[in-house]
């Protein structure tokens, strides 16, 4: 008997988080379900169980996050200040805050890439890039609109102006594009439970998830 | 409980980096030996500011001649923005500066204006721009490096009153309207010698006029 119960499990005694669903199952194959391996799970947890998604939006967010940041640091320190302000989301005075700012920003992006990249703090860093993408993508929106607003451009998507990224002129449409799927990445990468080709995994086992 | 401690460990380790890696990096000597971004320094001038300390600002003789104190053809009276400027796109909205149009411009480099000879032309644009092409006969003058540009204009033109035709490259860009401001509240120069170029780069590269490349007599590239 005790042989029998341990080679049907699922017979036996239901996974739990499916109590309902097994007792109202007729056959005897759909009562082993739960048995395999994506028993339970979402689509998502199946997929994101893969390491795919992870892996893919690390790749994305850090590769552009050192783009953006490389942009930042290899040009005049005072131009990034003018796009900081010409946000106005901060005040003018007092001047600590715009400079602060852009002293700290490339470096921050630059961090939130080197953890993500390594597998290092990345929801810590995933957080933080999907916060920074959250405060200045409405800002870009804003600042588009206002410009096609003023008549400079014929149709929305001719809008086209120097966001202070640190990449020169973009199409206001495709940045915001962008920024858009970067904010979906870091979400990716703050939600996902897998730690594929993490640092941190190797280093310290399984992740507190 | 123990998954929110390690998420707020995680972000202020990244904070931390951050920080901490972008003031170091601002410490380094950048021009004049001061850091890259003075903490504490306003670039940014609005007109309701009085923060230029008095030893800062030029002396000019209440007698001398001052060119500009009064509207010309080509110009629009300060405070009535772009009005005055046909064809070309409205940038600043409201400011308290002269503006001049393009045609003015093009009258004062080929010498064809009255005021040509005690006129000086500014560029508010950065080195790089600057070098890319510039209005011929134009001195650059940029906000970061205010302290050093300033000295040759002041050379030139603000020391004998001569008038200022401050441009950058038009559009949506301030830098001429901060330079503008700047030069009044930091460093004295008569508003009424200034004349804001609004059209900038943008309207004067166009229909063939012409234009200056490459670094200035005496400046490294």
């Amino acid at each position: 008997m005790t042989t029998t119960a341990s080679a049907k499990p699922a017979v036996a005694a239901p996974a739990a988080g499916a109590p309902a669903l097994i007792a109202g199952r007729q056959s005897g194959q759909d009562a082993q379900a739960p048995s395999t391996p994506c028993a339970g799970r979402t689509l998502w947890q199946r997929f994101d169980a893969t390491g795919f998604p992870l892996v893919a939006s690390r790749l994305a967010v850090a590769g552009m996050f050192t783009w953006l940041a490389i942009g930042k640091l290899t040009q005049d320190p005072h131009t990034f200040a003018k796009f900081v302000k010409m946000y106005g989301l901060l005040p003018q005075d007092p001047p600590e805050l715009i400079n602060a700012v852009t002293i700290v920003m490339p470096w921050l992006e630059l961090s939130c890439a080197v953890c993500i990249l390594l597998g290092v703090c990345l929801r810590g860093a995933s957080l933080v890039s999907f916060l920074l993408l959250a405060v200045f993508t409405p800002a870009i929106y804003m600042h588009g609109v206002d410009l096609f607003n003023q008549g400079q451009f014929q149709r929305l998507w001719d809008v086209e102006f120097d966001c202070g990224c640190g990449v020169g002129k973009q199409w206001w449409v495709g940045k915001m594009a962008g920024n858009l799927g970067l904010m979906l990445a870091s979400w990716i990468l703050f939600k996902s439970r897998s730690r594929a080709v993490c640092l941190s995994a190797k280093l310290f086992g399984k992740p507190i998830a | 409980m123990k998954s929110r401690i390690l998420l707020t460990l995680e972000v202020a380790v990244v904070l931390a980096i951050g920080v901490g890696a972008g003031l170091a990096y601002n410490t380094r000597e950048g021009q004049h030996g001061k850091p890259h971004v003075d903490l504490h320094q306003q670039y940014f001038y609005r007109p309701a500011q009085q923060h230029a300390p008095p030893s800062a600002r030029v002396q000019t003789d209440p007698g001398e001649s001052v060119p500009g104190g009064h509207t010309r053809a080509g110009e629009t009276p300060r405070g009535e923005g772009t009005d005055g400027l046909q064809g070309e796109r409205q940038q600043h909205a409201k400011h308290e500066f002269s503006t001049i149009e393009t045609a003015r411009v093009e009258a004062i480099v080929d010498g064809s204006d009255p005021a040509s000879s005690n006129t000086l032309i500014v560029d508010a644009r950065d080195a790089e721009h600057f070098e890319e092409g510039r209005i011929p006969g134009a001195v650059r003058c940029y906000f970061s490096t205010l302290e050093e540009d300033f000295q040759s204009i002041k050379e030139l033109a603000v020391d004998a009153g001569y008038q200022l035709v401050i441009y950058c490259n038009g559009g949506e860009c301030e830098d001429s309207l901060n330079l503008c401001r700047a030069l009044v509240l930091e460093r004295g120069v008569p508003k009424e010698n200034i004349l804001l170029y609004e059209g900038g780069w943008e309207a004067w590269n166009q229909e063939g006029r012409p234009t200056e490349t490459g670094p200035k007599d005496g400046e490294e590239s």
